[in-house]
């Protein structure tokens, strides 16, 4: 009986003292709202040949490899924190504006890598896969990547700008999707989920009329099985779990990126919407 | 007498179009008699052209049937050439700030300060307006999904998510490149802008002017606050072919012309951080000041015309200059891949970058444009905002080692603006309104405002006395269309605005994500320091959230340390017990394992002095 308490008096320290590693959001925290359309002082590189991904994922130098998953806006890092042990052989990257959000999770990853550093060289390192930058995804998503070089595109709970004059500063507008549809390559899903109906009217409607994109259903991800990626957009992420606490409703759109069709002579009206 | 400058010229075989202005006017080609002009609509007419305010962009179709401008109004106009006739008159959604014409004439391409570009008919249909006009009209109505409303049905074709300098079509028509303030250089599919093609990026400045060659559709010139031209091949894998880094250039006499420079500008910075406080007058007093500044230059060296803009809330006052230096060769270094790789190349900019640090000099590329002289080759042509010169390079045909050396020619007046015309010739049209420093008995040759410049082995030069004289159109431009101007007419003509508007003054103490934790946030580097003189020490009783400005860093910042620190101490703690357990393969992942620790202990010292810092 001794011996099993002090087990469990050892297991509870070493979760406390993994609990103190990792950052506190109180000490992040910041306003909600970003002017995407502000120059910020933003570091960026100068084309995504100039990007040194090396830093972010030191532990795949070697590989070459460049991000696939891209979270724009991905706020306190819930969603690829759940991904990153899921597909530990594919990098994944969140971009956030917030200075001080994407701060927290980068100790947050930081922290995560030290707390869960296991000694077996066999599986990759966790959460070495996941990283962060701080970025103005609406101005330089093709700055970090190179043409058709994502497979994910996550857009989790974004900022509804309700007024009608902010509409045009909403993460999905028809001139933005023209560059998230060069990030993507023909074949890869763009995910958006929502608490807020109206938004996601919104977005369904001008990703279904966008030629570029078609919507797929959420039965037909699952079938492919990218059922666990829904899952975690559905509930691993802050504002997720907030809108469940709060009994809201959340709305999933998903879309996959296809190949254009050469249209030669007159000019096409369907970009505009009337 | 104040003048309104020519600010474009269209040369067209048989007619040509010159705008001044808010007025445009039409001349014969070869006989240079004035044909049309709005100057002489009636007074109604007259008050509605000027109420439209000076003509910022404007374009004439291939035939020379029309010509498409828009003022201060946000109001498209389709002018009939022949008589001058205004045939429509629509509402952009924005101010354009480049509007072309396909090369059917049937349909006008207009990008705007938003970063949209729309498309709409030449010729307006006027049923056909009216009945959509309902559904469409400029508010915004509830229920209405477009986020990129245009009062006027023009059809989006593409847009940036920053302001949309330039764009060019290519020759089939097929593409459009289009350009923006956040260095970026997009072909798009036309008209289908959505298809992005590639991005053509590099520039570490805005780029202001975009260029296809005619004799090389293939190969586009890019250009714009980088003092540096760059050469892409845009059809294949972007890669950058040539950097042209644009030489400092000016006069040969001065040894302190430098010092006295280093002095004026000195002057104006003092004047310029002044002008900042009071950024809430407007920029009627920034102007105000802009011209005392000006005044100033005019008592300091002979021999330097200087156009001195100032932006609200730059700290820095922006010149456009020209100076020379005799060593710009030898200073550059640069860089060429022949390989279709997009592989860095770095340029030394040389005595400009070191002067752009020191001088706080703006550069802002106007237009590019390319001239197949016969018998002498293949050049680049370009002007700048503000500055009295017009420079030329050879055009490179091949990927060389090295890149084509910058000429200029020395116009001594800001060039506003330039045409290329048949048989090499370049009108350049300059501000005679900007007072020179210089000395100079006012002769007929310094009072035009619109000089002919040819081709002389492979060099330009302008064209003088005698041989000006045969053309009769460079006499009429100088003479009858001249146009009268008031004072305030000249003021809002704010020719130089592109110097303050176009470059991003993001001042890290300024930035707006920054300002709301300006209470809360230290320096990268002051927290360390404090943190390891505190380590041991409780916090301070009286610190809290939002006084950090005295007194130490908040309970914020140190709960962070803290944590750091402890996160740190963990990976030392593993790392030890790596190093312990580890020998034979042990030893090489703890090896690997190490370095993966520095990197990320290097990572997270470094990146909350990067992250901190911005």
């Amino acid at each position: 009986m001794v011996k099993r308490k002090r087990v469990q008096d050892a297991r509870q320290r070493q979760q406390q003292q993994e609990q103190n590693l990792l950052p506190q959001k109180r000490h992040y925290r910041q306003r909600a709202h970003a002017n995407p359309f502000s120059d910020h002082a933003l570091e960026y590189p100068a084309s995504p040949s100039a990007m040194d991904w090396s830093s972010h994922y030191p532990a795949f130098v070697s590989t070459g490899k460049t991000p696939e998953f891209a979270d724009v806006g991905c706020g306190f890092g819930g969603l690829l924190i759940a991904l990153a042990p899921m597909f530990p052989d594919t990098l994944m990257l969140g971009m956030e504006i917030r200075v001080q959000v994407s701060q927290y999770v980068q100790d947050r990853i930081i922290a995560l890598r030290t707390t869960s550093a296991i000694s077996n060289a066999a599986s990759p390192e966790p959460y070495q896969n996941v990283s962060i930058v701080r970025a103005n995804a609406m101005k330089f998503m093709p700055n970090y990547f190179p043409k058709h070089s994502l497979s994910s595109l996550f857009f989790l709970f974004p900022d509804p700008h309700f007024k009608a004059r902010k509409h045009k500063a909403r993460i999905i507008s028809p001139t933005l999707l023209a560059e998230y549809a060069y990030v993507l390559r023909p074949g890869g899903i763009v995910y958006t989920i929502t608490d807020v109906h109206d938004l996601h009217e919104w977005m369904k409607s001008h990703l279904a009329a966008f030629p570029l994109f078609e919507p797929v259903a959420e039965e037909d991800l699952r079938a492919q099985g990218k059922g666990p990626i829904i899952d975690a957009v559905y509930s691993s992420t802050e504002e997720g779990k907030k809108v469940e606490r709060n009994n809201g409703q959340k709305w999933l759109a998903c879309f996959m990126r296809i190949e254009p069709r050469r249209i030669l002579g007159r000019l096409n009206t369907h970009l505009h919407q009337e | 007498m104040s003048v309104f400058p020519h600010s474009r010229l269209f040369l067209g075989p048989s007619k040509s179009v010159l705008i001044s202005g808010p007025h445009i006017q039409v001349l014969d080609t070869h006989t240079g008699n004035l044909l049309h002009s709005t100057a002489t609509l009636d007074g109604l007419e007259t008050a509605k052209l000027l109420k439209s305010g000076p003509v910022r962009c404007s374009t004439v179709d291939r035939g020379f049937t029309y010509v498409v401008t828009s003022g201060e109004d946000k109001k498209l106009k389709v002018w009939e050439v022949d008589g001058l006739k205004l045939l429509s008159e629509r509402e952009l959604p924005k101010k354009p700030t480049e509007i072309r014409v396909t090369q059917d004439g049937q349909t006008i391409v207009v990008s705007d300060k938003f970063g949209d570009i729309f498309s709409y008919p030449l010729h307006l249909d006027p049923s056909l307006e009216r009945t959509e006009s309902e559904g469409n009209t400029g508010t915004t109505k509830r229920g209405t999904l477009a986020s990129h409303e245009n009062p006027s049905n023009g059809t989006l074709i593409l847009g940036h998510t920053s302001l949309l300098t330039s764009f060019v079509l290519t020759s089939d028509e097929q593409f459009v490149i289009s350009a923006d303030r956040d260095e970026h250089v997009r072909v798009s599919w036309f008209p289908q802008g959505y298809v992005i093609e590639r991005y053509c990026l590099g520039h570490e400045k805005f780029v202001s002017a975009i260029h296809v060659p005619s004799f090389a559709p293939s190969q586009l010139v890019t250009g714009g606050g980088d003092p540096v031209l760059k050469l892409w091949d845009w059809m294949s894998e972007p890669f950058i072919v040539v950097k042209a880094p644009i030489s400092r250039y000016g006069r040969s006499d001065d040894d302190d012309g430098d010092d006295g420079e280093q002095e004026k500008v000195e002057k104006i910075g003092r004047r310029g951080r002044k002008g900042r406080g009071k950024k809430a007058k407007g920029k009627g007093k920034n102007e105000g000041v802009g011209e005392e500044a000006m005044q100033e230059q005019e008592q300091g060296e002979a021999g330097q015309s200087m156009v001195s803009a100032e932006g609200e809330g730059t700290e820095d006052v922006v010149m456009g200059d020209v100076e020379s230096e005799a060593q710009v060769e030898s200073e550059r270094v640069t860089q060429v891949q022949a390989e279709a790789q997009e592989a860095e190349a770095t340029t030394v900019e040389g005595a400009l970058g070191e002067a752009a640090e020191k001088d706080k000099l703006v550069f802002a590329l106007r237009r590019i444009d390319s001239a197949d002289v016969h018998g002498q080759g293949q050049f680049l042509v370009f002007s700048a905002v503000g500055a009295t010169a017009l420079f030329f390079c050879v055009f490179p045909s091949s990927p060389q080692t090295k890149p084509p050396v910058v000429q200029s020619l020395d116009l001594k007046k800001p060039v506003l603006d330039f045409t290329v015309g048949a048989g090499g010739h370049i009108w350049v049209l300059v501000d005679d309104e900007r007072p020179s420093t210089s000395e100079r008995p006012t002769g007929e040759s310094d009072e035009r405002a619109v000089r002919l410049v040819s081709w002389l082995d492979g060099k330009l030069v302008e064209v003088h006395g005698a041989e000006s004289k045969t053309f009769s159109l460079l006499t009429s431009l100088n003479t009858t269309c001249v146009l009268p101007a008031t004072a305030s007419d000249l003021k809002t003509l704010d020719l130089y605005s592109a110097l303050s508007s176009l470059p991003k003054n993001v001042d890290p103490e300024h930035d707006p994500m920054r300002r709301e934790n300006q209470n809360q946030n230290l320096d990268a580097f002051e927290i360390e320091s404090v943190a390891s003189s505190r380590a041991g020490t409780p916090i301070p009783g009286g610190s809290k959230k939002g006084k950090a400005k005295s007194g130490g860093p908040t309970q914020r910042e140190l709960a962070r340390m803290k944590n750091k620190k402890a996160v740190l101490a963990k990976m030392q703690e593993q790392e030890q017990a790596k190093m312990k357990v580890g020998d034979g393969a042990g030893a090489e992942l703890g090896g690997v394992t190490d370095e993966e620790r520095e990197n990320k202990k290097a990572r997270a010292a470094d990146s909350e002095g990067s992250v901190q810092a911005l």
